[in-house]
Parts: structure tokens; C-alpha cells; sequence
């Protein structure tokens, strides 16, 4: 430390030690947020890929088949294909436990004796013969220590679960050791004989997948060989692949989430600003004064930004552990999120690196260093007679509020520019800069907002004899460029706000509607494993179908199909409903032409129809084609049109189900949606079916209104991380709001002794204090709420239709958006509080005399 | 009006007590226009301070209407301030986002007085004060002896019936603090207000009915 440093930053920083830590806090609070959003991104990442790459182990190939998997015949073909050194044919299926329908297992069958190469260090450790365990009994499986503690389950018991629609009993023969795999899936593994699982899980002569093991720089040539000698309709790739596509899914969910966490950085950017200009402005007497004895604008400069870098600094020490405190609360619901949007693993752990906690300290500093350069280029470059003068009002000249206002419309048109650009890599960054444009012109517009707020409250304050209100506006109105900062703080969290509550909420009436009118079958019947393995659960053959059909009360039933495929690199899913019936009962809600008639065409043969997100993401439209690979070899289909579908993001194909029985020679059914006779009791069915179903099935009922609830349910969890979000971003312009009325209140000090000597009551100094926060807070809101819709439209219309595809119609959520503008202003208020008993406790006389 | 009864103040630093004042008994009658003189350092602030009940004795007792300071709440004295007692500070203190106009009628608008009344108040005091043309000014547009004579009419809009004044000529030169004097030797006794007028020039002793000179805390006899 420099004397320097000693005599005159310590001792500031000493004295306004309230100012000085809620600064800190904001910061650590902004860092905390990125910190914790990284935290819970990567964590989700991370188990994506311990999952993949310790089921994969040390494989350089492998090869996949479709949804019903692969002949077993084709293991002897790779084995033979020279430049393979070893492989390991494996079976993957997950199932659910019988008891709690929800937890999740993956079966994975394996060949103990190719394993070796493979996944050899995972299992080591375990019992010398790989095989021993699985001799004895084929239901033998071995669990991870983890699991089986969580379960209450012992080795010698016996577990029942739930494949697709069949209750199986296996056996606990052993646990897994603990390593990579036993941390894959959270935990959710058990490892079983190949020939055990084939029969067990009714999957004999078929395989999911073969891992190959080659010499790491032959991968290309044997894979070539290899391409030449599989039949058709079966996937050879390297490994990581599988990996890529699934992290490919969650990116944008990811790349949300980040972009909400800038935005609570921007709020503690206008703190640290504010804190800034406050410092120099209190101190612009000491700082001319420093300049007058002679001290270089340089030396000042280190000064004063070795000051501000302390501030990012301690902010983000404090920040870095904050923010893994708060990943760790908040991992739950992100992973919960993940797992019911994209059936990713169950993220379990947070684990913070040096390279982030770095990371968090260098935003930081960054953010406080940049938040700081404008008040200290102002400082510097003051005359130094000037700044000794002893004016203590902020001069009105001093800030351009007109040119700044004119500034601002440059950021809308900005923004309106930006908003109009394409996305980049798929992300759409253009979209984002547009948002923070959109709140930046906000920004400049506060001054001028300040002002003029100022120039109506004070004739209206006098006639009515609020003379508070007149004094806090006049303070209002003699430093509009600090109220300004603190008002863009405010303006900016309620923007964030209201544009996360009108896009949530227009998005949310969209879907709405949207399922309103095309769930419409009465109850859906799912194999009883969906819940715990999602959407791929489904019935093997459509036999339950026949057996609905038969139960009294049933008057049809629209056996759907749902499998995912690849299209041009991107996972899609093919749908396949019997369309006659749709076009009957239900509908699909097409962008243009006739429903009835277009289903009809479909059943007829006509062709698929596309969901827009596909038909914008591959420039597809009504009347061209679309050609998907079927098992046999790809298939092109005319498109009869295009529809709405919010259920996915990467796409939908629809067909009937006879196209689709005919090209992918699958009978499964994901789900069968019965429609009810007029005037059948649900319940009755319900019990009906149960009956004919029993034992041979176990299955979901779920009626119309339940499914509703639920995909309601899903939409609400998918965005209650954002609106945790958006408080924190207002707990951060609180603070600023709270920093600037005090650091008012410590400047004018002096003035509030005059008033209080003149006989202001200590209570009407509380009012004008509070007053004056409120006024700040009136600006930040009115503008927060304004900006708010315009960030709204941005996300609706650009950043959702870039990232994401959907026509989401506008929604202005009238009753939400007043609740959010009432609770910032109502934090507002509150902030003004501390500041407001400062204000009213100062000693008189010690103020009055301080010079 | 005001009476001091052997009343001291003390300021406590670390270990040791230093007696800004001490043993001061002084009684000021109605009507009186009193000076205090002494050297700086001698205690007059401390002295006015107390007497304006912007603080309250070590020890001792300040009558203020018959009622002891000390004893009062802090909004009692608040409100006595507001109502009884008018305040002329070295610094002006004016406040900077009002205008002349406004800043005379501060006191009156305190008091919720309707707009219109206080007004014409205001503008009668600044007319006392010779200063009808600089209303609307800022109190950045105005010259330090100007700036005074706004603080007097604030001061005297409330008609007070103590008035007190800490050097008010200490920021002008000795023209302006001259007029200023005068101004304050004319207005008081037309209003019929106590005054106690505090100063470190001997020469200042000739405007009033009495003086009391201070040295160390203590009065000079
Ligand atoms: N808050 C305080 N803490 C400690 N000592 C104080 C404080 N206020 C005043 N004093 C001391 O009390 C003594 C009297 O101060 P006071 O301000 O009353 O003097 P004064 O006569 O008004 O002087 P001047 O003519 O310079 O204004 C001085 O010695 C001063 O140092
Ligand atoms: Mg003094």
C-alpha cells in the first residue's frame, strides 16, 4: 500500500463502510449469479458426459442401430473386419422400480468376458471372475453402492421393475465398486449378463449397441471397412458423437440461463457505476486539491483504479463461494428441468474449478474497473480550481440530459437494427444484444425522465403544501446524473422482469390454447415405465390397443407412436397418429388450410406434415418434400403442411399410422389415447380397463384434464429458475437503489442539519428521504416496465423464433407486470429506509459545524 | 426569555474533558438585542448552539420560555425551533435547489401554511431585506452578502421570538458585514424578537443593548 493509497482511499472507504459494503454485496452478488449459473451448466454438462463416456468406456467405434436395435448377427461381422482388436456387444433399456414409479434404472446387459478392454478399470475391484456373479442366476444384476443405499437394497434381495408395461423381478447379485460408472446416470445403473437381459428384457437375438475397440490411429480405415460390410440402416460412429448431440440439445436452455445471469451483471454494473461517481464526487475536493500539491494525473489514476479494482476484487471473493452456494441450492431444479425436457442424467454434483472461481474474481474486477473508468476519466480531467471551488450542488449543466436522451433513441434504433440480423452458430447473439440495447436506451432516457419528473412534482408538491416532496425532488432535480444511475439500476432489474414475465406468460397462453385444442382424447393409457424413462417408454406391440377397444364405455382409440430419428444431423421425432380419428375427435393446429380436410389427405396417402420449428429450422414448407431415414433406407414424403407443436424443440414429423407401420415396420405404441362413448363415467372405464389390462400390462391412466395439468406443470418448472432469477437482479437494484438515497443522504449531510435546525421534524426528514427514494424508484419503474415489454418483444420475436422456432403470440399480462412494477417500486421504497433513519439520527451540531 | 444557569458543555476526547464551556449563568429579558464577543475558540458557538437547542448542556440548565432544555424530547425541540426560534449561520445555508423566494418560505411551508399565503410572506420579507429582485435566483446567482439577507428574512418569516445569529459577517467584507449589522439592528427591534448576535469584532458590541464577552468557556466580567 502506498501512502497514498493510505491516506486518502483507506480512510474513504473506512468512513462510508455501509456505502462501501453494499457496493461490495451487489458485485458479489452479480458474480455469484454467473458463477452459479456456470456451476449449474456445467454440472449438467458434466453428467451428460461421465454418463456417455463410462457406458462407452475405452470404445474408439460403435455402432447403433434404430429404435428396435440391431441383429445379433452383426457382432460376428465386426469381429471379424480386420483392424478390430476387440469387441463388446451391450444392451441398454431403462426401466422403472415398481415401488417408486419414478426413479429410474438403466439395465445394461454386457458380455463379462469382452469387457476386459473395455470398461476393465470400472469393474475392477469387483470379483476376480467377471462372470461369477451372473452363473447362477439369470436375474442376477449388480447395483451401484450408491443406489442400492438410497433404495434400501441389500445383495441376496430381490427388485421389482417395471420394462415398458411388464413388472420383471431381478436380483441383487452384487455392488459395483465405486468409479466412473457407478456415477453415471446418478447412480442409476445395474449391470447384467447380455444373455440375462436379452431374455429377461424380451429382447432376444437383438443388441442396442456394439462397442469396438481399434488401434486409436487406425479409426478411419477400419471404419470405412466396416461401413462396407454392416447392412444398412444401422449407425457406425465414434462414441463422443452420441455426446455432442446431447449436449447440442440442452445448449440453448444453457445458453438462456447465461444470458440471464449478464443481465444481473449489468445491474451490478450500474452499482459499482454509481458507487464510482459518488466516491468522486464526494472526494473531487480532496482529488483537486491533490492535483493543486502536485500529484500526476497518472499516479491519480492507479489511485483510483487500483480502488476500484479492490472493490471487483473483494465483490468477488465474496462472490465465487456465494455463487456455489447458490448452485448447489439451485442444482435440484435445473437438473429436474434438464431431466423432464431432455430425459438428461440426473446432475448431482457442483464442482467449482480454480479456472471458474478465477473467472468469477475476473468479472469481478472487470465489471468494476469498466464501471468506474467514466467517473474516474471525469475526476481527472476536472480544472483543478474548479473542483476546490466549494459549490456543493452538482451542477446543472453538468449532465447533457437532452443529448442523452437523444442517445438513447440511437440505442433503440440500434436494437432495432440488431434485432433484425440472423443468428450466429445457432445462438442468437444479435437477438441478446438487442435486449441489452433496448435497456441501455432505457438507461439514457432515465436523466431526462428524472428531470422532468422533477419539473412536475415540484409546482404540484408546493401547491399542495408537500413540502417533503418538494425537497426531495429538488435534490432529485440537483443531481439528475446520480439518480439517473440509480434509477437505471432499478429500471434494469424490473425490465429483466417484466420481460421474463410477458414472455413466460405469452409463451404460457400460447401453449394454453394450444393444448386446449388438440388434447382432446379423454384418457391416455402409457406403459408404466413412462414416468420414470419419459417419452421412449412404450408398449412393444399394439395388442393393448385391441384390448382397449373391447372395454365398455371405450368408443375409439388412437394408438400414437412417438420414436426419435436423426434428421440432417439433428435429432428429430416422428410421430405417427391414426389421422382419420384425429381429423374425427381431435385436431392439429396447422399455420394455414383446413384441418379435417388436411388429416384426411394424410390418412389418404397424401403425405407428412412438418412442425414449424422443423420447417424453419430446415427452410421446409407446405408442398415440398421431406425425406427421413426409415430402416430400410430413406423415404422422401410430400409436406401437406405445417404446424404448431410446443411439445419439443427440435422438430416433429406427423404421419399417419399406416405410412408409418409401413415404412419402420414398428407396431409400438407410446401412448394410447382413448375417447369415451357420451355419457361413460371416466371412473367406471378407468376401473374397466384396469381389469382387462391387469396382469399381463401395468400402465398410466392419465385423464385429459391431468395431462393438461401436467404439461402445464412441465412449462412452469422449465421457467422457475428464470423468475428465481429475476429476484436476485432486483435484490440487486434494491441495493443500488439503497446505495445511491445514502449516499445522497451522506452528501447532503450538511443540508439535512440546515432543515433539521430550522425546524424540520426528525419525521418529516424520514418522509423526504423516503420521498426521494420513492421518486428514483417512479422513474426506474415507469421506464423499467416500458423497457421491460420492448426486452419482451425482442425475446418472443426474435430470440425465441432463432433459438428455438415457436410463433408465441404477445401476451401483455397486465395484472403480472403491475405486480412486478409495484414490488420494485415498493423496493424502492424499502431501500430508502436505512438511508432514511441515517438521515434522521446525525448528531446536528457535529453536522453544522463539519466543514 | 432565555436564561443560562451555571451551564457548561464538555467535549470528551479519549481519556481527557475539555470545557468548551463552563459556569456560564447569563439571562437575556424580551426585546433585547444582545451581543457575545470573545476570541475564537472561546466558546460563542458552543454558547448560541445550546441556547438554539441544536444541544443540550454537560451540566447545568438552559431556560428557554421557562422550560429546561434538557428535559425536552427531541421534537418538542424541533417544533420549538420551527416556531420560536429564527437561526442566521456563518455559511448562509441556503438550500442549493431552492430559490431565493423558496428558500425564505422553507420555514413557513415546515409549518404547512397554504402555498398562496406563504408566498406573499416571503415576498414581503425579501422586500424587508431589499432584495425583491433577486426572488427567483438561485443561491449560487447571488453574492455572499446577498445570500445573508435571504438567510435574515428566512429567519425572521416565522416571526420568532429568539433570534440567533453565529457570525453572519464572518464570509463578507467589512462593508458588506456592515450592512448586514445594520440590516439585522433595524429588523429585530421593528419585530419585537430577542436577539443574541454572536461575533469575534469588539466593534459589534455597539449595535446592541448588551454584551457579554467570553474567554476560555468562561464569561469575562
Ligand atoms: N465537537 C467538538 N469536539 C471537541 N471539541 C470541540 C467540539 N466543538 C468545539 N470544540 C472545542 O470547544 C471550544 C470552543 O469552540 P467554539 O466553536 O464554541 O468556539 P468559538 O468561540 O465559536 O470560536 P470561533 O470564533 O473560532 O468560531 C474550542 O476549543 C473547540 O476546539
Ligand atoms: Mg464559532
Amino acid at each position: 500500500m502506498t501512502p497514498l493509497f493510505r491516506y486518502t482511499t483507506a480512510r474513504h472507504l473506512a468512513r462510508a463502510k455501509l456505502r462501501t459494503a453494499l457496493t461490495m454485496v451487489g458485485i458479489a452478488l452479480g458474480v455469484a449469479l454467473y458463477v452459479a449459473i456456470r456451476l449449474c451448466n456445467d454440472s449438467v454438462s458434466a453428467s451428460f458426459r461421465d454418463t456417455m463416456s463410462a457406458l462407452s468406456g475405452a470404445a474408439t467405434l460403435e455402432v447403433v442401430g434404430g429404435q428396435e436395435g440391431l441383429d445379433e448377427a452383426v457382432y460376428a461381422t465386426v469381429a471379424e473386419t480386420p483392424g478390430v482388436t476387440a469387441v463388446a456387444p451391450i444392451i441398454q433399456r431403462t426401466v422403472a422400480l415398481e415401488r417408486e414409479p419414478s426413479v429410474s434404472l438403466t439395465i445394461v446387459g454386457i458380455d463379462p468376458f469382452s469387457e476386459a478392454a473395455f470398461r476393465a478399470d470400472e469393474l475392477d475391484g469387483g470379483p476376480t471372475d467377471p462372470a461369477e456373479p451372473f452363473l447362477l442366476d439369470p436375474t442376477a444384476v449388480l447395483l451401484t453402492r450408491s443406489f442400492a443405499h438410497r433404495h434400501g437394497l441389500a445383495v441376496g434381495q430381490t427388485i421389482r421393475v417395471v420394462d415398458e408395461d411388464r413388472a420383471v423381478t431381478l436380483t441383487v447379485a452384487g455392488l459395483l465398486p465405486p468409479g466412473r460408472l457407478a456415477r453415471a446416470q446418478g447412480g442409476g445403473i445395474a449391470l447384467m449378463d447380455i444373455a440375462s437381459a436379452q431374455w429377461t428384457l424380451g429382447r432376444l437375438g437383438t443388441l442396442d449397441r456394439i462397442d469396438i475397440l481399434t488401434d486409436p490411429a487406425a479409426v478411419d480405415t477400419v471404419s470405412a471397412a466396416l461401413q462396407r460390410r454392416l447392412p444398412a440402416g444401422l449407425t457406425l460412429q465414434r462414441p463422443e458423437r452420441r455426446l455432442a448431440h446431447a449436449e447440442r440439445v440442452v445448449r440453448s436452455f444453457q445458453v438462456n440461463l447465461t444470458a440471464l445471469s449478464g443481465i444481473a451483471l449489468l445491474v451490478g454494473l450500474f452499482l459499482i457505476y454509481n458507487t464510482m461517481t459518488y466516491a468522486w464526487l464526494r472526494r473531487r475536493a480532496e482529488i483537486g486539491l491533490l492535483r493543486a500539491l502536485g500529484v500526476t494525473r497518472r499516479r491519480l489514476f492507479a489511485l483510483l483504479a487500483a480502488e476500484s479494482l479492490a472493490f471487483g476484487a473483494v465483490g468477488g471473493l465474496i462472490g465465487v463461494p456465494l455463487g456455489a452456494l447458490l448452485a448447489w441450492a439451485a442444482l435440484g431444479t435445473v437438473s429436474r428441468t434438464v431431466e423432464a425436457l431432455y430425459q438428461g442424467a440426473p446432475a448431482q454434483t457442483i464442482a467449482l474449478t480454480p479456472a471458474l472461481a478465477a473467472e468469477g474474481l475476473a468479472l469481478g474486477c472487470a465489471v468494476a474497473v469498466v464501471a468506474a473508468m467514466i467517473p474516474i476519466w471525469e475526476a481527472l480531467h476536472t480544472v483543478p480550481r474548479e473542483v476546490l471551488h466549494a459549490g456543493w450542488v452538482e451542477r446543472r449543466r453538468h449532465l447533457h440530459a437532452g443529448p442523452l436522451a437523444v442517445a438513447g433513441l440511437g440505442w433503440f434504433a440500434l436494437a432495432a437494427w440488431a434485432a433484425q440480423a440472423g443468428p450466429v452458430n445457432g445462438i442468437p447473439l444479435f437477438g441478446y444484444a438487442a435486449a441489452l440495447f433496448v435497456v441501455l436506451g432505457g438507461t439514457c432516457l432515465a436523466p431526462l425522465a428524472g428531470l422532468a419528473l422533477a419539473r412536475v412534482v415540484d409546482p404540484l408538491a408546493l401547491r399542495l403544501g408537500w413540502v417533503e416532496a418538494r425537497i426531495a425532488g429538488g435534490t432529485l432535480a440537483s443531481t439528475p446524473g446520480r439518480t439517473a444511475v440509480a434509477a437505471g439500476a432499478l429500471m434494469t432489474a424490473l425490465a429483466m422482469m417484466v420481460s421474463v414475465i410477458v414472455m413466460v406468460g405469452s409463451f404460457r397462453r400460447t401453449v394454453e390454447r394450444w393444448i386446449a385444442e388438440t388434447i382432446s382424447a379423454d384418457m391416455f393409457v402409457t406403459p408404466a415405465a413412462r414416468a420414470a424413462v419419459g417419452p421412449s417408454a412404450h408398449f412393444p406391440d399394439d395388442s393393448v390397443v385391441t384390448v382397449l377397444r373391447a372395454v365398455p364405455g371405450v368408443a375409439a382409440v388412437d394408438p400414437y407412436r412417438q420414436i426419435p430419428i436423426q434428421y440432417s444431423g439433428h435429432p428429430i421425432l416422428v410421430s405417427a397418429r391414426d389421422l382419420t380419428l384425429v381429423a374425427q375427435r381431435s385436431t392439429v393446429l396447422f399455420e394455414r388450410g383446413d384441418p379435417p380436410e388436411m388429416l384426411r389427405q394424410m390418412a389418404a396417402g397424401a403425405g407428412v406434415a412438418v412442425s414449424e420449428v422443423l420447417a424453419r429450422s430446415h427452410g421446409l414448407r407446405a408442398g415440398g418434400v421431406i425425406t427421413l431415414p426409415a430402416p430400410a433406407g430413406p423415404v422422401t414424403f410430400p409436406i401437406v403442411g405445417v404446424f404448431f407443436d410446443y411439445a419439443t424443440d427440435g422438430g416433429r414429423v406427423l404421419m399417419d399410422r399406416s405410412a408409418f407401420s409401413s415404412h419402420w415396420k414398428d407396431s409400438g405404441v407410446t401412448a394410447a389415447a382413448v375417447y369415451l362413448d357420451p355419457g361413460a363415467d371416466i371412473e367406471n372405464v378407468r376401473t374397466a380397463i384396469t381389469r382387462a389390462l391387469t396382469p399381463l400390462h401395468r400402465v398410466t391412466m392419465t385423464s385429459n384434464r391431468e395431462l393438461k395439468r401436467e404439461v402445464l406443470e412441465v412449462f412452469d418448472q422449465t421457467f422457475a429458475i428464470t423468475r428465481a432469477l429475476d429476484l436476485v437482479a432486483l435484490a440487486v437494484a434494491m441495493l443500488g437503489v439503497a446505495n445511491t438515497v445514502l449516499a445522497i443522504v451522506l452528501e447532503r449531510r450538511r443540508e439535512i442539519g440546515v432543515l433539521r435546525a430550522l425546524g424540520t421534524t426528525r419525521r418529516q426528514i424520514g418522509r423526504i428521504v423516503v420521498c426521494e427514494a420513492g421518486l428514483i424508484g417512479l422513474v426506474g419503474t415507469v421506464l423499467g416496465a416500458a423497457t421491460g415489454f420492448g426486452v419482451a418483444l425482442i425475446l418472443i420475436r426474435v430470440v425465441n423464433v432463432q433459438s428455438f422456432g415457436w410463433t408465441i403470440r404477445f401476451w401483455w399480462g397486465p395484472t403480472e407486470v403491475l405486480a412486478a412494477a409495484g414490488l420494485a417500486f415498493a423496493a424502492a421504497l424499502a431501500a430508502g429506509w436505512l438511508p432514511a433513519r441515517h438521515a434522521a439520527r446525525s448528531p446536528l451540531v457535529e453536522v453544522l459545524t463539519d466543514e | 426569555m432565555i436564561r443560562l444557569d451555571d451551564v457548561g458543555k464538555a467535549y470528551r476526547r479519549g481519556s481527557h474533558t475539555l470545557w468548551a464551556l463552563r459556569g456560564v449563568s447569563l439571562e437575556i429579558p424580551a426585546g433585547e438585542f444582545h451581543v457575545v464577543v470573545g476570541p475564537s475558540g472561546s466558546g460563542k458557538s458552543t454558547l448560541l448552539h445550546l441556547m438554539a437547542t441544536l444541544d443540550v448542556p454537560t451540566e447545568g440548565t438552559v431556560w428557554l420560555d421557562g422550560r429546561a432544555t434538557a428535559a425536552c424530547s427531541d421534537e418538542t425541540l424541533t417544533l420549538l425551533r420551527r416556531d420560536r426560534i429564527g437561526l442566521v449561520f456563518q455559511a448562509f445555508n441556503l438550500l442549493p435547489y431552492l430559490t431565493s423566494r423558496e428558500n425564505v418560505a422553507l420555514p413557513r411551508l415546515l409549518q404547512r401554511l397554504p402555498h398562496r399565503q406563504v408566498r406573499r410572506e416571503a415576498d414581503e420579507w425579501l422586500d424587508a431585506v431589499g432584495l425583491t429582485a433577486r426572488a427567483d435566483h438561485w443561491p449560487h446567482e447571488l453574492s455572499g452578502g446577498e445570500a445573508q439577507r435571504v438567510a435574515i428574512a428566512r429567519a425572521l418569516i416565522t416571526q420568532p421570538r429568539l433570534l440567533l445569529a453565529d457570525e453572519p459577517t464572518g464570509n463578507l467584507d467589512s462593508a458588506r458585514g456592515l450592512e448586514i449589522l445594520t440590516l439585522l439592528a433595524t429588523l429585530a427591534p421593528k419585530s419585537g424578537v430577542t436577539t443574541v448576535l454572536v461575533t469575534h469584532s469588539a466593534d459589534a458590541a455597539r449595535f446592541g443593548h448588551r454584551t457579554t464577552r467570553l474567554r476560555d468557556g468562561r464569561i469575562d466580567p
